[in-house]
């Protein structure tokens, strides 16, 4: 029954200059109203029901869902304003997106002409007292902190964050006079706030250190007196009817206790699943569910050579030596347009960390000793892949970050 | 069952009066050679990431695991980790070898953790390790070194130092069993675990086949791409995971269960590695011998291989003894060469190989010694301990009173002079010619028994021999 939707979507487009393509979302694309290709990217589709990404390889068009501060619905234009600003134009009114990381801004045109300059935060405050840069602050138990901001941004600022090691910039949430930060995970972390204007530029960003603090139940001053009380007794308790029966026993009763506690801890350790304890650690990977026409995304670095091919090459071809193909991994090489901030990605400036290049120059740097030959750009790309009851199928490409960085305004062969 | 039952049950389960102690010895062989394996395979980039600190780098963010936090260890620079280093390997190869082997075990345990955390702290946990570094300290807790040791040959001497049997090596002990049970534990939570949380977190959307389509796009192995098409194979694929997973218990209380779950578990992880890029496990691969009586693995291959009931029998258990005794090493060894130097794999498992073919040949030869010898047992106490492939009977000529029955040919005078070995086929070996065909035989003299065959070698060797033998109440022997 579930492949009927699948069928039914098929989509032939009218456009010449385009092929046929297959419609990955169940719903269809509804009317087209035009397209756009991003430089070195892939083409974006505004249509009727929002906005498709097309893959003209793989002859699939897929639905984007788009994050805060885009438009819903139908979408009549799209134009490139920069490689990594989309202007789309809906019913609503004008909103510039990242092609990328799929957020966006209204354009407000009474704000608009407010501030010309770059995007500042002016000042961060908890409460009535100001914060210097690096504060720490702790959070509340669900790891959210309120913030009182104010910066300076064309159309008014908007903020954003990430945490250190973490690729996304996430949306602040308004509530009256003050932004709502996380949630972040238990433990100390390092975030970046920045205030963004509505041409999607960041400001220089603005760190402070969080501490979400741990369930009262699972903090190292609760969890290690259980453990090591627990441990004690049932040592006690094994060893006590043991007491002057002879070596044999004794001994007997001490592995007991010695296979009873390494087998409750590890049994600790699945039912609070975390890798800290190590070498007692949950085994809760792979618990993440899919479904019909679920989405993922797969990193993936793409050269291109100066001999005109291509292909795709692994993190460790440009020296990172993380394990693991991830966004994590990505991190030093991830540059999606936010120039202002991209010395944060390397937490050493001047020297090569973790092993790995701190930016994507170093990268191809590294890449052309590795492959011996000229690599003209570099594509940080998110792989999209749609499960569909057919097996997965190539749902398009986004370009996340491109080296050499594009110039700041598409020409206009890019445009539509 | 009553109480006093279950206890005594859950007695014998871990401390069987006839717990073997090969069997012991064997795990520990494999876990050693993991260790050493390892050690090297860590040290590619702990030793780097040790340099940049000594330079005043930080590799990455540190993050340490709680015990690493708890001692206020921090990241180790160069001089530290050369020393962990030498002092680790060193404790691996004498654990290996089985010399001073409880104080190696709680060395090669303690340092091995350490060793492991530092390269987590850099990246992250992993639980494949898990089974692993709980197997070493439950070494440490049983009498891993009693069999297949340096350990065991040194108890060999000294009883023979003694006058007593040297062929009288411990075969059980009521403890044997306690690191293997601790062990197979470990290994069953590592399975259960995950198979339960798979129940509880995800449910049965679990086995939709699109949830195991997602995984395996996600880290993108060499056949992901072909099995993730089929969605009826990623829903047989999810049931048949979580089957094994939640049930993986069933090992350790119905022995019959491991001819399922064994290969079912290798199944998975071969998959695992073709669809999800995961590599080899070999950890866990090598663990999953704990389940298995090593004890009586080379008698299995010699009978496996001897009995030819039918043709389709014979052929499904030569088919048998080939894939788990020649392409189950011969995999794990080319996982351990792409680290190790090809030669040091070879040199190390040549022996064990070598060892199992001789245990498959059919005939075996009789040693005839003197038992009221002190050399002579001592002697005998190195034979035995080399003569991994069971090839020879010993017999004492001056215990066995009916041996001039089965060898009439062999008079007492002949048999007091010189040590004798009788083959299958009648041929008789005295002396240096006795010990010169012994060595073809014992897997860890053999690379050398071509040398005895040199120019000269002989005469000099039955020279040496015929002083010691015919001195040998001069020298201690304690006639």
């Amino acid at each position: 029954m579930f492949l009927l939707p699948f069928f039914s979507c098929a989509l032939l487009f009218q456009t010449p200059s385009l092929p046929d393509l297959q419609c990955l979302d169940p719903g269809g694309t509804g009317k087209i109203h035009a397209f756009a290709k991003q430089p070195h990217g892939p083409v974006f589709v505004a249509t009727e029901r929002g906005l498709f990404l097309a893959d003209l390889k793989a002859k699939t068009i897929d639905r984007l869902d788009l994050r805060d501060g885009a438009p819903r619905g139908e979408i009549l234009s799209l134009r490139f304003v920069t490689p990594f600003r989309l202007r789309l134009q809906t019913p609503e009114g004008s909103y510039h997106l990242h092609p990328a990381w799929l957020f966006g801004r209204k354009l407000n045109k009474e704000k608009s002409t407010a501030w010309g300059g770059s995007p500042k935060i002016l000042s961060v405050a908890r409460g009535e007292s100001r914060l210097s840069p690096n504060s720490s602050l702790l959070t509340d138990a669900k790891g959210k902190i309120s913030l009182r901001l104010q910066g300076k941004a064309k159309g008014g600022a908007s903020y954003r964050w990430r945490l250190e090691g973490h690729h996304l910039w996430r949306p602040l949430k308004q509530k009256r006079d003050s932004y709502i930060l996380g949630p972040i995970p238990p433990g100390k972390h390092r975030v970046f706030l920045v205030a963004m204007d509505e041409n999607l530029k960041f400001s220089h960003p603005f760190p402070l250190n969080l501490k979400r603090p741990l369930p009262r139940g699972l903090t190292k001053a609760t969890l290690l007196p259980i453990v090591g009380g627990s441990t004690l007794l049932l040592f006690v308790l094994f060893l006590l009817p043991a007491l002057g029966k002879g070596p044999k026993l004794r001994k007997r009763a001490f592995l007991g206790g010695v296979a009873t506690t390494l087998i409750g801890l590890q049994v600790l350790a699945a039912i609070i699943p975390h890798a800290k304890g190590w070498p007692f650690v949950g085994f809760t990977m792979y618990t993440q569910t899919n479904s019909a026409y679920s989405l993922l995304y797969r990193p993936a670095i793409e050269a291109s050579f100066v001999d005109g091919s291509h292909r795709e090459v692994s993190p460790s071809d440009g020296g990172i030596t993380v394990p693991y193909t991830t966004f994590r991994a990505l991190i030093p090489l991830l540059n999606p347009g936010i120039q202002q901030v991209s010395h944060l990605h390397d937490p050493h400036p001047g020297k090569r960390s973790l092993g790995s290049p701190s930016r994507i120059e170093d990268f191809k740097d590294v890449l052309e000793q590795n492959v011996g030959r000229r690599v003209q750009h570099l594509r940080i790309l998110a792989v999209r892949v749609r499960l569909t009851p057919k097996g997965p199928r190539p749902a398009g490409k986004l370009l996340l970050a491109l080296a050499p960085p594009p110039p700041g305004k598409s020409s206009k062969e890019q445009e539509r | 069952m009553g109480p006093t039952q279950l206890l005594q049950r859950i007695r014998h389960h871990w401390f069987p009066q006839q717990g073997s102690l090969v069997r012991l010895g064997g795990l520990r062989l494999i876990l050693f050679a993991l260790l050493i394996f390892d050690i090297f395979n860590y040290a590619q980039t702990i030793i780097p990431d040790a340099a940049r600190i000594s330079h005043g780098e930080l590799p990455g963010p540190w993050r340490p695991v709680l015990f690493l936090e708890l001692l206020h260890l921090g990241p180790p620079g160069l001089e530290i980790i050369r020393i962990v280093f030498g002092v680790l390997l060193a404790a691996a190869v004498l654990g290996f070898l089985g010399l001073w082997t409880r104080l190696s075990c709680w060395i090669a345990a303690f340092l091995s953790t350490y060793w492991t955390a530092i390269a987590y702290a850099y990246t992250q946990p992993h639980h494949d390790k898990v089974a692993f570094t709980i197997g070493l300290f439950a070494l440490a807790l049983g009498p891993s070194g009693a069999r297949l040791s340096l350990d065991s040959l040194r108890n060999r001497e000294r009883r023979a130092r003694q006058g007593k049997d040297p062929l009288q090596a411990p075969k059980t002990d009521p403890f044997a069993m306690f690191p293997i049970r601790l062990l197979q534990w470990t290994l069953v939570l590592g399975y259960t675990a995950p198979g339960l949380s798979k129940w509880i977190l995800a449910g049965p959307k679990w086995v939709n086949g699109y949830t195991l389509m997602g995984i395996m796009m996600e880290h993108n192995g060499p056949l992901a791409s072909f099995f993730a098409s089929q969605l009826w194979l990623c829903i047989a694929g999810s049931i048949l995971v979580l089957f094994v997973q939640t049930t993986f218990s069933a090992v350790l209380f119905w022995p019959k269960a491991r001819w399922f779950y064994l290969p079912g578990a290798l199944f998975f992880h071969t998959m695992t590695w073709l669809t999800m890029d995961t590599g080899p496990y070999i950890t866990l691969w090598l663990l999953l011998l704990a389940f298995l009586p090593l004890q009586k693995l080379p008698l299995t291959a010699r009978l496996w291989y001897r009995k030819n009931r039918t043709p389709l029998r014979t052929l499904r258990r030569r088919t048998l003894l080939i894939l788990l005794f020649f392409l189950f090493p011969a995999y794990v060894l080319f996982i351990f060469a792409r680290i190790l130097p090809l030669w040091l794999v070879l040199l190390t498992a040549f022996p064990f190989i070598f060892a199992l073919i001789l245990h498959l040949r059919s005939g075996r030869s009789d040693l005839i010694y003197d038992g009221g010898c002190g050399i002579c047992r001592r002697a005998l106490a190195f034979l035995r301990s080399m003569d991994w492939g069971e090839r020879f009977r010993v017999f004492d000529f001056r215990s066995q009173r009916a041996l001039h029955l089965k060898h009439p040919g062999l008079s007492l005078q002949e048999l007091d002079a010189d040590i004798h070995l009788v083959e299958p086929g009648g041929k008789v070996y005295k002396g240096f010619d006795a010990y010169r065909r012994m060595s073809w035989e014992l897997p860890l003299l053999c690379p050398l028994a071509p040398f005895l065959y040199l120019p000269g070698i002989a005469n000099f060797g039955r020279r040496v021999y015929r002083r010691v033998a015919d001195h040998r109440s001069k020298i201690g022997c304690g006639i």
